[in-house]
């Protein structure tokens, strides 16, 4: 077969600094985490146990292959026929015929039968690279798939089996071709084909674990020949919009980091705030324990960037939204005018209901759609069942420097507070993760319960180490710097009791 | 005469094969002796290299070869390998 190099073709490939040349997938974070994509006309294996998504990353690979980069495919598949194929896929948004209209993508089931071989000890598989070479010349492809080949090999005795199996992977380098094979039952599969030595220039495998009640995808790169990969389980989710990997975003990779500031809406904290507010694409966390406010800080904030003509991105996890406009509005704070302005846009979901990742999907969707400048996840403790799941809190970073990419301002709240963090030392983890935190406590004082807010840390900036006494009014919040006398803190009644004998007192001296 | 006809060509088979190979070779030989030792001149045997013909390959669903299949007396019996194992041929094709 002719090997056609058209030099005119657009640059889709890029070397690493060891001369790797890699095929872009196009698959969105995958190409992240292994710098590139797939090895260029090199096979890799992809397994995985049934219903892992194999097919679908393959075909996407394809697919992509063809509507992105030029590169026409083959995709043979021993489990599926091919209308089941198309019709699987179309349910997925792929519009495969259209494709096979104009030569650019070839498909073929095959088939064998287990009783044509099972008594047999010498043969090949030089039918199949007839077929496969047909395949490729049809459409010129430089992509190729070969769909669930396990079952071919799992009726082959061992000694055929890696024979075969080394020639295909041989036969294919040769040909010039990317390609992707996959099979289930990755670990016998893999042992079976001694491949931990040898063959696949690149392994990757697919797993979907369930985890509190919470199924996971997860994507591993289990072998990456001759190129630097990393090594961690990615989740990742498949929807509508195809094959979606979470990589983690390295922040110094040549990120902006900004250096203006957003009021944080309230006067006196932007003042605590060493009179500057939050760092545009910085994270914030607002914490204290039940009934302490929160989520009236975080609205007020809310308010404070539509007023300054922003949008914002309101992700409510626990109250509906109707209720926080309700409520807010006893607080003086009219968020409707914001929501009818296409300023303040909310997504309410119960946590519980959904995947987290899907709720991720779904929140980036809307961050593509309405290009908010803030995004506010109220409160973000409710995404974490059970107490510390690794699992999930690693998604939560990885979506929060997601967002912090895209040069975003996120704020959240979490039912955490210093007690909590005693009992539960992994919410400390919530903490370290932001660049602001404010905590917001109780303070219980002969029979009284008041609030204090204080800046627990602020990067970057010389913050305020005072508590101050948080007042929600109907004329919206008040951060009153909390003063003593020798009986202790003045605070609530109290102060409000000092104040007006203050003012008597002014005003007597006046008259005097 | 139609009768002779039928008798002579009881059975038909089709030697798939990829190019002129050793073991390609040693499979038609196998092939040719068995049938010859047991069907005497009951049978046709056509050898089909599917290098120059893909399309028959993707037809005939051919994966493995040397692949012979037994088109004559239907249902159709498949069977790899270089035949050398002749009790082995037997009992797949149902001969005897």
């Amino acid at each position: 077969m002719e090997n056609n190099l058209n030099t005119t073709m657009p640059q889709q490939s890029y070397q690493n600094s060891k001369g790797l040349i890699k095929s872009p997938t196009g698959i969105i974070g995958f190409d992240d985490i292994t710098f590139g994509g797939l090895p260029k006309n090199r096979p890799t294996l992809l397994v995985g146990s049934i219903g892992t998504g194999k097919t679908f990353m393959a075909m996407e690979f394809i697919i992509n292959g063809i509507t992105k980069y030029d590169e026409p495919g083959v995709f043979m598949t021993f489990e599926e026929k091919t209308d089941e194929l198309i019709e699987n896929v179309a349910s997925l948004g792929y519009e495969l015929n259209n494709l096979i209209q104009a030569d650019k993508i070839y498909l073929e089931h095959l088939s064998i039968t287990h009783t044509e071989i099972q008594d047999s000890d010498k043969f090949n598989i030089d039918g199949l690279f007839i077929r496969l070479e047909h395949a490729i010349s049809k459409v010129n492809a430089k992509r190729v798939v070969l769909d669930a080949m396990d079952t071919l090999f799992a009726s082959l005795d061992t000694q055929i089996l890696r024979a075969e199996y080394k020639r295909l992977f041989s036969w294919l380098k040769e040909k010039q071709v990317t390609a992707i094979v996959t099979a289930e039952n990755g670990t016998t599969f893999l042992t079976r084909m001694g491949l931990e030595e040898h063959v696949a220039d690149c392994v990757i495998e697919l797993n979907n674990r369930i985890t509190n009640q919470i199924s996971t995808r997860r994507l591993r790169i289990v072998k990456y020949r001759g190129a630097q990969h990393a090594n961690n389980e990615y989740p990742f989710v498949i929807d509508k919009n195809g094959m979606n990997v979470y990589p983690v975003i390295s922040l110094d990779e040549g990120q902006e980091i900004s250096n203006s500031f957003v009021s944080a809406g309230i006067k006196e904290l932007d003042k605590m705030l060493d009179n500057k507010g939050f760092y545009v694409g910085s994270s914030i966390l607002i914490s204290g324990s039940a009934g302490t406010g929160k989520t009236s800080l975080l609205t007020s904030f809310a308010e404070s960037i539509c007023k300054n003509g922003e949008t914002c991105l309101f992700c409510a996890f626990e109250e509906a939204p109707n209720q926080i406009v309700r409520n807010m509005l006893s607080i003086g704070i009219n968020l409707k005018q914001h929501i009818d302005l296409k300023k303040l846009h909310f997504y309410y979901a119960r946590p519980t209901l959904q995947n987290l990742e899907l709720h991720f999907m779904a929140i980036k969707e809307i961050i593509t759609k309405i290009k908010p400048k803030f995004i506010t996840l109220d409160p973000v403790t409710n995404l974490m069942t059970e107490g510390p799941n690794s699992d999930i809190r690693s998604m939560l970073t990885r979506f929060i420097d997601y967002i912090k990419t895209q040069q975003i301002t996120v704020i959240f709240t979490a039912a955490i507070t210093i007690g909590s963090i005693e009992l539960n030392p992994s919410d400390e983890g919530i903490s370290s993760m932001v660049d602001t935190w404010i905590m917001v406590e109780d303070i219980e004082l002969e029979g009284e319960r008041n609030r204090s807010l204080y800046v627990m840390k602020s990067r970057g900036m010389n913050h305020s180490k005072e508590v101050r006494e948080f007042v929600i009014t109907n004329q919206g919040i008040d951060l009153i710097p909390i003063s003593r006398n020798e009986k202790g803190i003045i605070i609530g009644s109290k102060r409000i009791k000092a104040e007006k004998e203050k003012a008597f007192t002014l005003s007597n001296n006046h008259t005097s | 005469m139609q009768e002779a006809e039928k008798i002579e060509n009881q059975f038909t088979f089709q030697l798939f094969i990829v190019g002129a190979t050793t073991i390609n070779n040693i499979a038609i030989k196998n092939c040719k002796t068995i049938l010859d030792a047991h069907l005497h001149k009951k049978y046709s045997l056509e050898i089909i290299d599917i290098t120059q013909n893909p399309s028959l390959a993707k037809k005939e669903e051919i994966i493995v070869t040397p692949l012979l299949i037994m088109k004559k007396p239907t249902p159709e019996i498949r069977m790899a390998g270089d035949f050398s194992d002749s009790k082995k041929f037997l009992k797949q094709f149902a001969i005897l």
